[in-house]
């Protein structure tokens, strides 16, 4: 009875889940190169429309002086950045601009933040790090019961009171 | 989205803490907490297979990143509970959740926190939530304080389940032990 219960209720989240990922698929896919109102981090889409608002550009730094970062997503091909100093970046870079937008492919900074190269790879570094040491412990702590069909916990001798960490 | 090795970390503290205050929640399940505080990262499958490639291959619009978003999460956390052993599955639903709110809570910090604040309510709504933007994806400082915290937490475990041998009086019985 178990088996039926469950396994239609697994086909039903499998199906709900499926439906998920495609309803979703009109929702804005751009991840970088765009500007976003930086209130609501909506994507500007007609960036002339927001002259004189404040915004947030995420965008690979074209060129260093002057500093300009694609914004593609928003239609603008070189977004120049003015207000900030290109010393100490470089065209393999990612910037973060939150500023006010003088003109419809100007960007004026308050700040700014970059991310390089190497950032890019610790932040894959530490992702991996994670997942090793998660699936350590789910190895160590959890087994299949190919009987059952089901993740059980692992007896890892705590029932005995010797629990360890 | 903040690197995996903070989300676990996290997850493990937050388990850890919970361990605390409930008697059956040991090691094994503070696992499930950690295990929580990555789903939402299944939206990852797309550096595997990317959700363009399975939008022409069936010629339906589809994103991955809707794993992201915590109606996702309660979806794929029922299916992992699923997964597990009868009468474990009410113990781990909400483990599960546990870590993955932790999840939410950490990415809503994000400089660039791309769609996420689109999605929060969806599909209930599709609404903009302003986020505070506090740091970068690929800042160093949220896994260095998360790796304190998580070290302190483990010590104050350890310390708890092994007190102090007493200097004078009785050997505490075993059942006394958590």
């Amino acid at each position: 009875m178990d088996g039926l219960y469950r396994g239609g209720l697994l086909a039903a989240l499998l199906v709900v889940l499926a439906g998920s990922l495609v309803a979703f698929g009109p929702v804005d896919h751009a991840s970088g190169n765009v500007i976003r109102d930086r209130q609501t981090t909506a994507v500007v889409t007609d960036p002339a429309d927001h002259v004189g608002e404040a915004v947030v550009a995420s965008g690979a730094v074209l060129s260093v002086d002057p500093v300009r970062v694609r914004a593609t997503g928003s239609g603008v091909a070189e977004l120049t950045v003015t207000g900030i100093d290109g010393t100490g970046l470089t065209t393999a870079d990612q910037l973060y601009v939150f500023g006010t937008l003088v003109e419809p492919d100007v960007v004026s900074a308050d700040r700014v933040h970059h991310v390089e190269p190497w950032e890019q790879q610790y932040v894959l570094v530490a992702s991996l790090v994670g997942g090793l040491v998660l699936a350590g412990r789910l190895a160590r702590d959890w087994r299949f019961d190919g009987r059952r069909l089901a993740f059980l916990p692992a007896d890892t001798g705590e029932e005995r009171g010797d629990r360890r960490d | 989205v903040t690197d995996i090795l903070t989300h676990v970390l996290a997850g493990y503290v937050l388990g850890t803490a919970l361990s605390f205050r409930v008697r059956w929640l040991d090691r094994r399940f503070v696992t499930v907490v950690m295990l929580g505080a990555t789903l939402p990262d299944l939206t990852k499958i797309s550096l595997l297979v990317p959700s363009r490639t399975i939008q022409e291959a069936v010629g339906l619009p589809f994103f991955w990143y809707a794993l992201h978003t915590p109606f996702g999460t309660i979806l794929t956390a029922g299916i992992t509970a699923l997964l597990c052993g009868r009468g474990l599955r009410g113990r781990i639903f909400p483990l599960l959740l546990v870590g993955g709110a932790s999840h939410f809570v950490l990415d809503a910090l994000l400089i660039n926190p791309s769609r996420f604040s689109e999605v929060l309510l969806w599909p209930l709504a599709v609404e903009l939530v302003p986020l505070p933007m506090l740091v970068l994806s690929s800042d160093r400082l949220p896994t260095v304080v998360a790796i304190v915290v998580a070290t302190a937490t483990w010590i104050a475990r350890r310390r708890i389940e092994r007190p102090p041998r007493p200097t004078t009086g009785s050997r505490r019985h075993e059942s006394d032990r958590r």
